[in-house]
């Protein structure tokens, strides 16, 4: 099991990273959101990704949205592969030393929200409850990436994208009749993924 | 690795950093830079959050403040307070250190103290 901890603050990266050793996990250390996707082209043992949020250039959001890009829509190039057939992709959890109740219109808390929606699978806030890190990383290991019911691994990154793109269209065109359309579409949908929930008992 | 050992490497990286960390800061203030003073309050909070949640990390809550605002007139008085507190913790953890850090033999309950207390 190995974890890639992402954080600009050298001593950040560090810190955490003997944290995750003393847990009996390898770790590997990046100081940009850039580099860390060099490690992801080039590391196919890496399980975890634990990233800062606010980082220069690259952010942690950024970095999970170009890492899908990446392990999705590359990963024949990327040839993360094994005998047993296509590796799972490393999970993300966010951390962040924001705080919510004074920064509530921030730009960042709007990156936070974001990363819940576009599934990152954990956020934390710093500083880290090394219990509740410890935890949360058993937790990831013992559930595995998000996957359908038979194992299928599912783009919900392309599909989301694609989305807020038909969305970015339909405002710049002014089109008020599309938005309705989609909207009903929208809620027509939502309904049938609530039904699918209830059917499967997830709430 | 065992907790006494690894809470001493995180004390010896603490005092490491915090040195280049109180610079930038102080940096940041004197040439009124509201972004750099918010990026270097920030980046101290999380290395002194590990350690505290008490004083200095309060101080650092306000010169993020002050560099949200923008108003960074009293954030010189606020560096010299958190100046002070971080020699203080600084004292305490080296003490902790010599007095505790390096009895490989502590008991949970004792490494349980040695926790509270840098937290």
């Amino acid at each position: 099991m190995k974890i890639l901890i992402v954080d600009e603050v050298g001593y950040s990266c560090h810190f955490h990273a003997r944290l995750i050793e003393k847990f009996g996990y390898i770790a590997c250390t990046a100081t940009s959101g850039f580099e860390a996707l060099n490690y992801l082209k080039t590391d196919n043992d890496i399980n975890i990704v634990i990233t800062d949020l606010m980082m220069r250039g690259m952010d942690g959001v950024d970095l999970y949205q170009e890492a899908q890009k990446l392990l999705y829509q590359e990963a024949q190039k990327l040839e993360r592969y094994t005998d047993e057939g296509q590796l799972d992709p490393p999970q993300f959890i966010l951390m962040t030393a924001l705080r919510l109740e004074k920064n509530l219109q921030d730009k960042d808390v709007h990156r936070l929200k974001l990363a819940k929606e576009i599934g990152i699978s954990k956020v934390m806030f710093k500083p880290l409850d090394q219990k509740e890190l410890e935890e949360a990383i058993k937790e990831l290991v013992a559930k595995g990436p998000v996957t359908a019911s038979n194992g299928k691994q599912l783009d919900l990154y392309k599909a989301t994208q694609e989305l807020k793109e038909t969305v970015k269209e339909i405002i710049e065109s002014g089109n008020s009749d599309a938005a309705e359309k989609v909207i009903g579409c929208l809620n027509s949908e939502v309904s049938t993924l609530e039904k699918f929930i209830e059917t499967v008992g997830i709430v | 690795m065992g907790d006494v050992e690894f809470l001493k490497e995180m004390i010896e990286l603490f005092l490491s950093y915090i040195p280049q960390q109180m610079q930038d800061i102080k940096q940041a203030i004197e040439e009124d830079d509201s972004q750099k003073l918010s990026d270097t309050a920030h980046a101290c909070k999380g290395l002194i959050g590990n350690y505290t949640k008490l004083d200095p990390y309060h101080l650092l809550l306000m010169l993020e403040d002050d560099a949200e605002s923008g108003q960074l007139d009293e954030s010189l008085i606020k560096y010299h307070s958190l100046e002070k507190e971080i020699s203080q913790l600084v004292v305490e953890l080296k003490m902790l250190m010599s007095q505790e850090c390096n009895n490989v033999h502590s008991s949970p309950e004792k490494i349980d103290s040695i926790q509270r207390r840098c937290t």
